[in-house]
């Protein structure tokens, strides 16, 4: 039994032949943890989709310029947080997708058998997207994409100590905002002042 | 309950196990005493528990084919195909029927909310964000503050975030200069408005070229003049990333040694030279060398080798930020030109003046986006090829505050009829001119939830788009009118907003309708009839409802000028009515925030 291409492998090929079909194989690896990535940074699928493939087509625009170092996850999560910075610059803040897709006419949601469980589970994605996006990215990668700190300082192009600090306060804001929904509050916004790490 | 203090910063690190085995050790031996830690711990473990089991959609079946479209043509993402699944579900929910029919006409019935044309035959056109119009309803904002003029020339266009030198409220002090190109000198702040007829600061120009230069690889000619106001400028996060100020002493338009990757590097005094990397934004050592020499006068100007040859030299002005070119080009290619933008960013307590020089530092990034207001709406200019100019519509497009792309080079439809938008390559300038050729006219109206306001309708004709910029009517709803040229469109994105509600128009929602000429053209013009209606229930009924009418043809031509100040600076427009090229909007020239 054949062993399946690495990552870089597929990339090496992608890197120095153009092969689309190697592009292909690492689309298909990866687009769909790059989508969850944008989704829970943002919250609306649709604008999470254009990201990833905003994010796949620079991979590709400027694949002659790959230098096969450091794991490929890695390395596209950097792409992708700077495909994020790109157009968080210039779209504004996130916009939680029942208020934009609403409208649509789509399929009636099938009965929940817990409700109370997907409430919650709505719940901390709200107070996800609620935090601001300096503590809202280390916490994505930390426990959605399971990177250890130093992968998340290195893609975030901050300390792993900053790292550290920004997870501990994204975790105390999560649970603070979901005791206010319990108690029927409103979310205050979070700073994402009073990072205790040193600033790159 | 709270942890307790030696445990704070160290508890979620022990959670994810990025603490050492002895770290670990300890603050687990601490838990099993103190049962208020525990309890937070319960806390973070419940969260994470949470965490894990929060959704994310499934991917689009449809995305590599998408992707591979756009990795082979270019294309703006927004343009894409409807997946399959999603057409199929709103094609069933909707009622769609078009009648076509020729000759002037009157409006079609049932629609008594139209605008009528004016007495000038200019005809209502909505604005995008709407209401604020101030002459009976919304004006599109690329024409609300048309002006008297009509000079051709370009004019800057802003740049990234700004600094806060300008900060005129609407209405307030404008100057403008017509002599340089539309090149527009700082306001002063404070000032009453005044046109200056005259230019006041000179082009760069080729200097003597100074002493020592370093290999470069760059060649050919043609340092492009430094064009643009500023305001002090701040450095932004840009589209490859983050860039930090830098004392730039250096910048180097060079190639790496495998002749692979071209790009601009950056020296710093007593740093060592770095390239963007295109895909993380920073700046990593780079291998070979080879630069254009920058160094900064006694007067706070800057000279640039920006043909990376030793000459000319081309001073660019102790100005806030202006964008030169810089020649690179591979061994075995031809020379290409890349625009870099230069920023001067005052230090702190340094004065805003050019005393400050001492604490200011120049900073240069990639033009690969530029952002700032048209008119009163946030825009941002993309190069989305990433290769420093604003020229290719597949790639590049102007990005209106409602975030729908519109390509370079399209059409946008407003209450002076229909414009052609374009930016010059450099993008200092965004330029609006009337459209030329057979025009036909198409009625926009939403019906969704009762009273709908259309904010952004971009409909797409081979490779032309139109938008229809906001609602209209009373309270910015109503059926609109626009002018289109002939032909077949159909409706290629947008949105559609009520009081609790924003319903995105998909691309594919709608078949395609015709728009047929008007019988001979003239000044004043009944456009054939046309007509479409597409409609979807949803529990609650709601429609779109896109039809012909009759339209007038006016012009409009001019500028709009830009500056980083965040707030429009000068605007130079004229609304001519076509044949006889009356002037049938004029407005005095305003700068806003």
């Amino acid at each position: 039994m054949s062993r399946l291409p690495t990552d870089l492998e597929l990339m090496t090929r992608v890197s120095r032949g153009g092969d689309e079909a190697a592009f292909e194989d690492i689309f298909r690896r990866h687009y769909g943890s790059l989508v969850a990535f944008f989704y829970r940074m943002r919250g609306e699928r649709h604008a999470s989709e254009d990201l990833a493939q905003d994010t796949f087509l620079r991979l590709w625009k400027y694949r002659g310029t790959y230098k096969p170092t450091g794991s490929f996850v890695g390395f596209l999560l950097t792409v992708a947080r700077n495909v994020w910075a790109d157009r968080a610059a210039r779209s504004g803040p996130a916009i939680v997708e029942d208020e934009v897709l609403d409208a649509f006419p789509q399929k009636r949601a099938e009965p929940v058998e817990n409700a109370e469980a997907e409430e919650d589970k709505e719940r901390v994605r709200k107070a996800v997207l609620d935090l601001p996006e300096a503590l809202r990215a280390p916490l994505v990668l930390s426990r959605f994409h399971g990177m250890e700190y130093r992968e998340i300082a290195e893609v975030l192009a901050i300390s792993a100590r900053t790292v550290e600090a920004r997870i501990s306060r994204a975790m105390d804001g999560i649970l603070r905002r979901l005791r206010r929904f319990q108690s029927g509050g409103t979310p205050i916004p979070e700073s994402p002042e009073g990072d205790e790490g040193a600033r790159p | 309950m709270t942890l307790c203090p030696d445990l704070r910063r160290r508890f979620v690190p022990f959670l994810d196990r990025e603490v050492s085995d002895t770290e670990a050790a300890a603050i687990a031996a601490h838990l099993e005493e103190c049962a208020g830690c525990r309890e937070v711990r319960d806390s973070y473990v419940g969260v994470r528990q949470l965490l894990a089991a929060a959704p994310a959609p499934a991917p689009d079946p449809a995305a590599w084919r998408r992707l591979r479209s756009r990795m082979r043509r270019g294309r703006p993402v927004w343009l894409r195909p409807v997946p399959l699944a999603a057409a199929g579900s709103l094609a069933a929910a909707l009622l769609i029927f078009a009648t076509l029919s020729t000759g002037g006409t009157s409006p079609p019935s049932g629609h008594s909310g139209a605008a009528a044309p004016s007495s000038q035959g200019t005809p209502a056109v909505p604005s995008r964000g709407g209401g604020e119009g101030g002459d009976g309803g919304p004006v599109c904002p690329a024409v609300r503050r048309d002006l008297s003029g009509g000079a051709e020339a370009g004019a800057p266009f802003s740049d990234g975030p700004v600094g806060s030198s300008v900060a005129p409220s609407p209405g307030d002090a404008t100057v403008v200069s017509r002599d340089r190109g539309g090149i527009l000198d700082e306001p002063a702040a404070g000032a009453g408005a005044v046109e200056s007829g005259a230019a006041s600061a000179p082009a760069p120009a080729a200097v003597e070229k100074p002493g020592a230069v370093p290999p470069v690889v760059g060649g050919g000619a043609n340092a492009a003049p430094s064009k643009g106001a500023g305001a002090a400028a701040s450095t932004p996060a840009g589209p490859l990333g983050p860039r930090g100020p830098m004392g730039a002493a250096w910048v180097a338009a060079r190639l790496n040694s495998d002749r692979r990757h071209e790009g601009i590097a950056l020296r710093s005094f007593g740093e060592e030279p770095r390239e963007f990397d295109p895909f993380t934004g920073r700046l990593p050592l780079p291998r070979g060398e080879g630069g254009v020499p920058l160094r900064e006068l006694p007067n706070g100007n800057l000279l640039v080798d920006a043909n990376g040859d030793g000459g000319p030299w081309v001073e660019v002005p102790d100005r806030g930020a202006q964008t030169i070119a810089v020649q690179v080009r591979h061994e075995d290619g031809p020379p290409r030109t890349l625009h870099v933008r230069l920023e001067k960013e005052r230090g702190a307590g340094g004065g805003g003046g050019r005393g400050g020089r001492a604490e200011s530092r120049w900073t240069l990034r990639n033009v690969t986006a530029r952002t700032g207001r048209w008119q009163r709406e946030s825009v941002l200019l993309l190069d989305g090829d990433h290769d420093g100019r604003y020229d290719d519509p597949g790639a590049d497009a102007l990005v209106f505050s409602d975030g729908v792309p519109i390509p370079l080079g399209s059409t946008v439809a407003c209450k002076a009829g229909l414009l052609d938008v374009s930016v010059d390559p450099a993008g200092e300038s965004l330029r609006m001119k009337t459209h030329e050729g057979a025009m036909g006219a198409v009625r926009v109206h939403a019906l969704y939830q009762g009273d709908a306001q259309i904010q952004s309708l971009v409909l797409r004709s081979g490779d032309r788009y139109v938008e229809v910029c906001g609602g209209g009517g009373a309270g910015g709803r109503g059926p609109r009118t626009l002018t289109v040229p002939v032909g077949t469109w159909e409706l290629a994105g947008g949105w559609v907003s009520g009081t609790d509600f924003r319903a995105r128009v998909r691309p594919g929602s709608y078949p395609p309708i015709v728009v047929a000429a008007v019988p001979e053209p003239r000044e004043m013009l009944l456009g054939g009839s046309c007509r479409l209606e597409a409609r979807w229930e949803r529990g609650e009924p709601g429609s779109i409802t896109i039809a012909a009418d009759s339209v007038a043809i006016v012009g409009a031509s001019g500028e709009v000028y830009e500056d980083r100040s965040g707030g429009l600076q000068a605007v130079r427009a004229s609304i001519r009515r076509k044949g006889d090229g009356k002037v049938i909007n004029k407005q005095t020239v305003s700068r806003f925030t």
